[in-house]
């Protein structure tokens, strides 16, 4: 087998001393910037961004940045569980049974259960990611330019329509993303957009520069608004030792079809356009409470309610990375941040990348595989330490965040006015939040968008200016037509609910999923 | 988040409505302009045409909906803080040049600190002077990053 023999030299390169230790570096760091309050993976990999920028091995640098990823996942479920302010929407659903579980003194086992689920979710969906990854690379290399364009739109859409509480929102958020990556010099004639007689806009808005401002410094200045508001509380870990009270024999039983449930979940749904890990963590969360016996343990701090979506949410992160390596479409906010840092490095990921770079690719897939374990290994004996990174005061953990974003647009962009314009970025960040307009959309538009352009004027220069190139091939037109399905997801359970004759405001308006953030 | 019971309407959404439009009529002008009635399907200008459009398109729903009967609205917060908060990014920007680094993040954590309601003084004036010199020390001696070294002589 071809894999096993392309995997065996990444786990070949990744196992060398000094890329272990890069895999260590980013799993503790990810861990520590995770657990804080309020940041996310893709605020998480934005702010590390600066930390790699004098590393020449890109190499290094992704094994370093699966571990910041895995870490600030597994850090996000730590805060969640102890403290009830879940860091990214897709610790939103571990949130509720763990925080629960926390306050009737099982910390332990619901971090227990957070860990062994996540390590087992992402052992098995990196094997799922190592078995598709080539295949569907291999497909790809038979997409023509309507493809990526018809592509493009439908991961923007569906994102979109799946995310947040309101389609318009959604739309006004990805307009805006659009509107940012069209600032600066058209990549294909040199002609200047929406420079405004600016030099300083020329270059156009670093995605750097509009992470840091819409995370950042936005998500600060709305805390900022909220003072007070904010759960302060950590939940204590029980006393005793650091051997006892982690998982009991029942609670073994009681996670592993979860984990395992939670994985086939988590692996496709983030392998589809669909915004990452929210739906799949909400899927099983939902799944696992209608499945359970014990139905009314659930809100009051049932494992399974950690164990499933921890798992899922894991998994998911595998699946994003299958359309993100192989067609170099992200499908997640953290999956475009990601894709930013390929492109710091001049590595453009999609089908090419499996040919080009092999030895690359399947390092960063062996470094899945060790960053798991390392996440093992390392974390759950730390707990304490990350409880203490939980304690840190809020003032001064917000001052310093706000002193690392600054310190992060500087050292990429080297100019002041790139400050600012983060800045500005991050006021209007806090406005969507205020206003709750979702803040993926804007990141996937600004990465999304210019692909989006790109495909779209090459096709139409192969096709010599026939539009009729985007539904002649079946694959474009089913992928255009899945577009404009996507847009009627959200608003299905009211079809449904109309079909069946009932009231439509009896039922959700919308099909609801926090945000990946 | 919800304000049920609470008939009394806020105008934010409304006013937040008036100007996306607004912008985006004042962009899609831009953009058609720019183009000089050349919008040709593979040239430069008609992304931008497209965009604004929609921009407008969306803008004006949006309106639309919340000149609506209100269904849910933003919980009401404090704008003081940050704006205050916002006062103190605007001057470590411009000190960042002038008065480098180190020196410029200091003043900036004791002052945003107290912003966010810190008062504990001599806690934050060791966060002050240790995380700033630390991470330029990191960033410019082990990472060989630049950062503006100002007044310090480091």
């Amino acid at each position: 087998m071809n894999v096993f023999g392309d995997l065996l030299g990444g786990f070949g390169t990744v196992l060398s001393p000094e890329y272990l230790l890069y895999a260590a570096i980013g799993v503790t760091l990810g861990t520590f910037v995770g657990v804080l309050p309020g940041i996310g993976p893709a605020l998480t990999i934005a702010l590390l961004l600066p930390v790699t920028f004098s590393l020449d091995d890109p190499i290094g640098t992704f094994i370093m940045f699966a571990g910041i990823y895995y870490g600030a996942m597994y850090g996000g479920s730590t805060t969640s569980i102890l403290l009830n302010t879940p860091g990214e929407s897709a610790s939103v659903a571990t949130a509720i049974e763990g925080h629960q579980m926390a306050r009737r003194g099982r910390a332990k086992a619901a971090l227990a259960t957070a860990a062994v689920g996540s390590f087992v979710a992402g052992t098995i969906s990196t094997l799922l990611l190592s078995l598709f990854a080539q295949p569907v690379a291999r497909l790809a290399t038979t997409f023509r330019a309507a493809d990526y364009f018809a592509l493009a739109l439908l991961a923007m859409v569906a994102v979109t329509a799946l995310v947040g509480r309101s389609l318009v929102r959604g739309l006004m958020s990805l307009v805006f993303g659009l509107f940012l990556a069209l600032v600066g010099i058209d990549g294909l004639t040199g002609q200047a957009r929406f420079t405004f007689g600016t030099m300083e806009l020329l270059e156009g808005v670093d995605v750097v520069v509009v992470i840091v401002g819409l995370f950042a410094i936005g998500e600060t200045l709305y805390v900022a608004a909220r003072l007070g508001h904010l759960p302060e509380h950590v939940r204590p870990l029980e006393p005793g030792s650091a051997r006892d009270g982690w998982m009991t024999r029942d609670d073994w039983r009681r996670s592993w079809r979860p984990w395992l449930r939670g994985t086939a979940v988590g692996f496709p749904f983030g392998a589809l356009p669909s915004g990452g890990a929210d739906v799949p963590t909400f899927l099983s969360y939902t799944y696992e409470k209608h499945r359970a016996k014990n139905r009314d343990e659930f809100g009051k701090g049932a494992i399974e309610g950690v164990a499933g979506p921890e798992a899922a949410n894991n998994a998911a992160f595998s699946g994003v990375l299958v359309p993100l390596l192989t067609l170099g479409i992200p499908t997640s906010a953290t999956a475009a941040v990601m894709l930013a840092a390929f492109q710091i490095f001049n590595l453009q990921p999609g089908p090419q990348l499996f040919d080009n770079s092999p030895e690359l690719v399947w390092a960063l897939i062996a470094s899945l595989y060790v960053g798991n374990v390392l996440l093992l290994v390392l974390n759950l004996p730390l707990i304490r330490v990350w409880v203490k990174v939980l304690q840190i005061p809020r003032p001064v953990l917000y001052a310093g965040i706000l002193v690392f974003a600054t310190l992060g647009v500087y050292a990429a962009t080297g100019s002041v006015n790139q400050v600012f314009l983060a800045y500005a970025i991050g006021v209007v960040g806090f406005g969507m939040r205020h206003f709750d307009f979702p803040i993926a959309p804007v990141i996937l538009g600004l990465i999304l968008g210019p692909m989006l352009e790109l495909q779209f004027r090459r096709a139409l220069l192969v096709s010599n200016g026939d539009l009729t190139t985007f539904v002649s091939r079946p694959l474009t037109a089913g992928l255009l037509a899945l577009a404009v399905l996507a847009l009627a997801v959200p608003y299905l359970p009211r079809v449904v609910a109309r079909l069946r004759g009932r009231r439509p405001e009896e039922e959700p308006r919308k099909l609801v999923f926090a945000e990946d953030d | 988040m919800s304000t049920a019971t609470e008939p009394v309407r806020r105008p934010g959404p409304v006013i937040l409505g008036a100007v996306l439009l607004t912008a985006g009529i004042a962009l899609l002008w831009t953009a058609i302009r720019a183009s000089g009635g050349d919008l040709g399907l593979a040239g430069p200008r008609l992304a931008p045409v497209l965009v604004t459009a929609a921009w407008v398109v969306v803008a004006a729903a949006y309106l639309v909906i919340q000149l609506r009967p209100a269904t849910e609205q933003p919980e009401p917060i404090r704008v003081s803080t940050p704006a205050g908060v916002a006062a103190c990014l605007a001057g470590f920007a411009v000190a960042l040049e002038y008065a480098g680094f180190v020196v410029s993040a200091a003043v900036f954590v004791v002052a945003v600190a107290r912003v966010l309601g810190s008062r504990h003084l001599v806690r934050d004036l060791v966060v002050a002077v240790v995380l700033p010199l630390a991470v330029y020390l990191c960033f410019t001696r082990l990472l060989d990053i630049f950062l503006p070294a100002g007044v310090l002589p480091l």
